[in-house]
């Protein structure tokens, strides 16, 4: 069963633009090879000087975007250690580096706060039992 | 263990005739009271009493009760395993699953681990990696004695990026999996013999690895996180990818005293490697990959056969920093 969860696709609920908890959309195929896939175009970077592009290529990616075979939302409480106003880029240009430098410092811990929660291993289960997967 | 070869049987009842006298308990992959569904799921064990009016073979018309005596679902011979793993099962039956439907960090018996930052826009990737390989070995004492190995064993890979190899053992601690090209193979379980396979008859006819994914996550990233072999060797094909199960070998030139020294020699006939990939573009993820390797023998007569079975956990982090992103 390949699961998938985070910025891309879920919510955030922000209290006075701060991030108070978010509404996680996890997404549930059966096997990888049913995931829904897209051509992105990435870029080639300049060895000597890595903020350069060299131009880009087409990749063949999963698009996580598609609606999968199972879906479950659970909302998770955002610890008042881990608030912050920064907000995700949702790969838009140009990016904010000091905005996209304060929200990835504390993305990790939201994951692991997320993977702890019992709302995530209940939603697991049901997908496995309605997926038939092991 | 093979099933009484005399006195009473029965097909389902657990009282009387004892775990070794009921032919349900001794067919897999089946419960059922009833004897033709069980025979329909037997392998074929010819060398009971024939049913009046046929011939003694357990999987056709008629089914007779005492075609069972002696039979023998899985090719069990003697086995060890060096690193005996408690978080895994040595049991012959393949739909073993230890740590059921949940495999962690405190229950996995392999365990890969690494936490890696990146900058920049471009597309970055990071995989965990382990070698299996298997391998039919011969050695000769003075002191007397041959002794033959049918081998499966696994090594971290020379291009694996986790920090952690890890292969849990008895007591709970771990062995350190390192990259050495001509040795540091763990044992994963090895059929091991002293007579059998001076005879075609005691040898196995292949031996194989599956991968049986139990899931498969990834918090951001654009491919997210997958699981691949590679590098497969030993005249095998994969069959299905690794997405059901992947079947790493079936040896060839498998002989009779197949050794070149009295010193011993190892013969590796199938070779490939575990690779657990995630990638992210501008993003951070959390990817892992949980499941079982399975290490399987077949023998044609037996049903196939589990000599291990352990679970798999692959924890891949990477934490983007940002920068270099237009």
């Amino acid at each position: 069963m390949f699961i998938h969860f985070g910025p891309d696709t879920w919510t955030e609920n922000r209290t006075d633009d701060e991030l108070r908890s978010i509404d996680v959309l996890m997404k549930f195929w059966k096997h990888d090879d049913t995931i829904p896939q897209k051509i992105k175009h990435t870029h080639l970077w300049n060895e000597d000087d890595p903020g350069a592009s060299t131009g880009t290529t087409a990749i063949e990616v999963n698009d996580f975007s598609q609606t999968a075979s199972f879906e479950k939302t659970f909302t998770w409480t955002v610890p008042e250690n881990l608030r912050t106003t920064a907000t995700y880029h949702h790969h838009q240009h140009p990016h904010d580096v000091e905005n996209d430098q304060a929200y990835f410092a504390l993305l990790d811990d939201w994951i692991d706060g997320i993977v702890a929660d019992t709302q995530y291993e209940e939603a697991i289960q049901e997908a496995r039992q309605e997926l038939g997967a092991l | 263990m093979a099933m009484k070869t005399s006195g009473n049987l029965s097909i389902q009842t657990a009282t009387g005739p004892g775990t070794d006298g009921e032919i349900n308990t001794n067919v897999s992959g089946v419960n059922s009271g009833s004897l033709v569904t069980l025979g329909q799921n037997s392998v074929a064990y010819t060398g009971g009493t024939a049913p009046p009016g046929g011939s003694a073979n357990t999987s056709v018309a008629p089914y007779g009760m005492r075609e069972y005596y002696g039979y023998v679902e899985y090719f069990d011979q003697p086995h060890n395993t060096h690193v005996v793993i408690p978080r895994a099962d040595d049991g012959p039956d393949p739909s073993a699953r230890p740590g059921g439907t949940s495999i962690t960090v405190n229950n996995a018996g392999i365990y890969m681990w690494q936490n890696h930052s990146y900058a920049g826009g471009g597309f970055a990737a990071r995989s965990n990696r382990f070698d299996m390989r298997a391998y039919f070995s011969y050695s000769f004492s003075y002191l007397g004695g041959e002794t033959y190995r049918a081998v499966f064993a696994i090594r971290k890979n020379t291009y694996s990026q986790a920090s952690d190899h890890r292969l849990y053992n008895t007591s709970n601690s771990y062995l350190d999996l390192d990259y050495d090209p001509y040795s540091n193979y763990a044992n994963m379980g090895a059929i091991i013999s002293n007579t059998t396979f001076t005879t075609t008859s005691g040898m196995p006819d292949s031996l194989y690895v599956r991968w049986i994914p139990l899931s498969v996550s990834a918090t951001g990233g654009i491919s997210g996180s997958t699981v691949t072999s590679t590098s497969v060797s030993g005249g095998i094909t994969p069959g299905g990818g690794w997405g059901e199960a992947m079947t790493m070998g079936t040896p060839t030139g498998f002989s009779v005293h197949d050794h070149a020294g009295y010193f011993g020699t190892n013969n590796v006939f199938a070779s490939c490697t575990f690779v657990h990939t995630a990638t992210a573009e501008c993003n951070s993820t959390s990817a892992t990959a949980t499941g079982w390797l399975q290490f399987m023998v077949r023998k044609s007569g037996f049903a196939d056969t589990a000599i291990c079975t352990v679970p798999v956990y692959s924890f891949i982090r990477m934490t983007w920093t940002g920068a270099y992103c237009f």
